[in-house]
């Protein structure tokens, strides 16, 4: 009877992990590694008296959400909150690394009698469906669309000599993060001491890509990548800075791109083609961002948005809204 | 009317003077020190009976100085720190600093407080001093810190974050039809030129 008993004992202690469990390092993770965000592609949800939009989840966390739920914050609209009907094993979110993808919820915000024409803010909450008093994070709706607006060029030179006249108008992504153990043994998102400030700029055939790496000083490699896709649904390019060489290669055969690196190797500008971002009509793509820098055997991978696994899934990019 | 567009003119040009020259300030919160940013290389930071060194990185995308005097950390009665700033970890963008880090002394009593605040731009006035690399060595953690720092966006940033706007609008359903207007009034001007065109054949 005892065997028995350690049998069932030891086979309630490997599926316990196996399954996600609710402890502080779930909800700690979250905060910088459940990727949340909403398609709503023109900056503007118009409403009558209903309408829907999606909200993407991907878990890049290192273990499964056993219950995941999403409620709508706002006094003038209530929600309506739909699992996809495709979302295998609803409310559990695998994560990624356990071969989880990207799910979503559609919401339907209906507006309440008496609210008047206006503009609104409202925010999504999401919380653990078994107690909703637990919650993994809540974002505002902007913050969730991420869009990052692309200024019209004036007059680059592609020349390493990077103007302020040239750049000062420039849309910036800076904040790059590793991602590692942290204290309690669980990975977290901590800001990388070397940063990258990569700036954007467009005209109506390229786009302008500034980008500037810190430290690094006694590096054998260093390299920064740009992963772009015209839409969420399309596969990511990526585009190689190397700061060393000074040199930008497309893993795209036949993209011509044009770059020059600052006299001391700390910058490079470049010019990209439009084509390789939906073509001269499109109004907006995606894009992310990662630089890997090797210094002796250290090898430090940084992440402008999510890590390792986002760098996959355009869903979890910027979206960045080209000037017309 | 003219003397009305000057005085706005001059308003939006006091507005933006306003803008550009006004202090970014963010409250600063004192931290267990990260074992990784902890090193026994370099000068070692200076440190006296019954202070506290609080270090850390400041590399806000808003944070841009044109000189290393022009950062200051101050207590909520306005007192002044100086800062020993790691001239390595200078990091330049378009030609203003826009990352560095730093290390000042805070007496031992003080660490609780929540008042003190971080201060930056073209009008602050600091006496900080400029050293080549700062040792912080994993002795005495008791009386080591890091900051962090928490900021609301400055109405002067420029507002290369876009918005999504919730609309509520009892036309929306009608809203669509804007787009139609510009082919509407292409068509009915070829129209109104096939007729006239018929007109003049008659």
């Amino acid at each position: 009877m005892w065997r028995l008993t350690l049998c069932a004992l030891l086979l309630a202690a490997c599926i316990t992990p196996a399954r996600a469990h609710l402890c502080n390092d779930v909800f700690a993770q979250a905060k910088d590694n459940l990727a949340v965000k909403v398609d709503i592609r023109d900056g503007q949800l118009r409403i009558a008296q209903e309408a829907s939009f999606r909200v993407y989840l991907l878990n890049t966390m290192d273990r499964d959400i056993v219950s995941i739920n999403l409620e709508v914050k706002s006094g003038e609209f209530t929600g309506q909150i739909a699992p996809s009907s495709d979302w295998k094993g609803y409310p559990l979110l695998r994560a990624v690394k356990g071969g989880g993808k990207k799910e979503f919820f559609t919401v339907t915000l209906r507006r309440k009698p008496g609210i008047a024409d206006g503009k609104y803010k409202i925010s999504l909450r999401l919380f653990n469906g078994q107690n909703a008093s637990q919650e993994f994070k809540s974002v505002e709706l902007e913050n969730a669309a991420d869009i990052v607006a692309v200024s019209r060029a004036n007059e680059i030179k592609i020349d390493g000599q990077a103007q302020p006249a040239e750049w000062g108008n420039a849309a910036l992504c800076t904040d790059f993060y590793t991602y590692s153990s942290g204290r309690g043994g669980f990975a977290e998102n901590r800001k990388a001491d070397a940063q990258v400030r990569v700036r954007m700029l467009s005209d109506e055939s390229n786009l302008y890509c500034l980008v500037n790496f810190q430290g690094g000083a006694n590096a054998q490699a260093d390299e920064a990548l740009m992963y772009v896709a015209p839409t969420s649904s399309d596969a990511p390019v990526a585009i190689t800075f190397d700061r060393l060489s000074g040199k930008v290669s497309c893993a795209r055969p036949g993209v011509a791109i044009e770059a020059a690196a600052s006299p001391d190797k700390s910058a490079i500008e470049c010019r990209i083609p439009r084509g390789l971002l939906g073509g001269q009509g499109a109004k907006a793509f995606c894009a992310n961002f990662t630089r890997t820098l090797t210094t002796g055997q250290a090898k430090t991978v940084t992440y402008w948005r999510g890590n390792s696994y986002s760098v996959r899934d355009p869903i979890i990019f910027g979206q960045f809204r080209l000037a017309e | 009317m003219n003397r009305a567009a000057t005085i706005a003119a001059v308003l939006t040009f006091l507005a933006l003077l306003c803008g550009r020259t006004a202090a970014e300030q963010a409250s600063l919160q004192f931290l267990p020190p990260d074992e990784s940013q902890l090193s026994a290389t370099g000068a070692p930071a200076p440190s006296e009976p019954g202070t506290a060194l609080v270090f850390g990185r400041l590399d806000d995308p808003a944070f841009s100085v044109d000189d290393p005097s022009q950062v200051t950390v101050a207590d909520e009665n306005g007192k002044q720190f100086p800062l020993l700033i790691e001239e390595k970890s200078l990091f330049r963008d378009l030609g203003r600093i826009v990352s560095m880090r730093f290390v000042f002394a805070v007496p031992e009593k003080e660490l609780a407080s929540d008042g003190f605040q971080l201060k930056w731009g073209p009008e602050v006035r600091a006496a900080n001093v400029v050293g080549e690399q700062i040792a912080l060595a994993p002795i005495a953690r008791e009386r080591l810190r890091q900051f962090r720092w928490s900021r609301a966006p400055s109405s002067a940033e420029p507002p290369s974050v876009a918005t999504i706007e919730v609309i509520a609008d009892s036309h929306a359903g009608w809203y669509f039809l804007w787009y139609l207007l510009p082919i509407s009034v292409i068509f009915a001007l070829l129209t109104i030129r096939k007729i006239r065109a018929r007109h003049s054949t008659d």
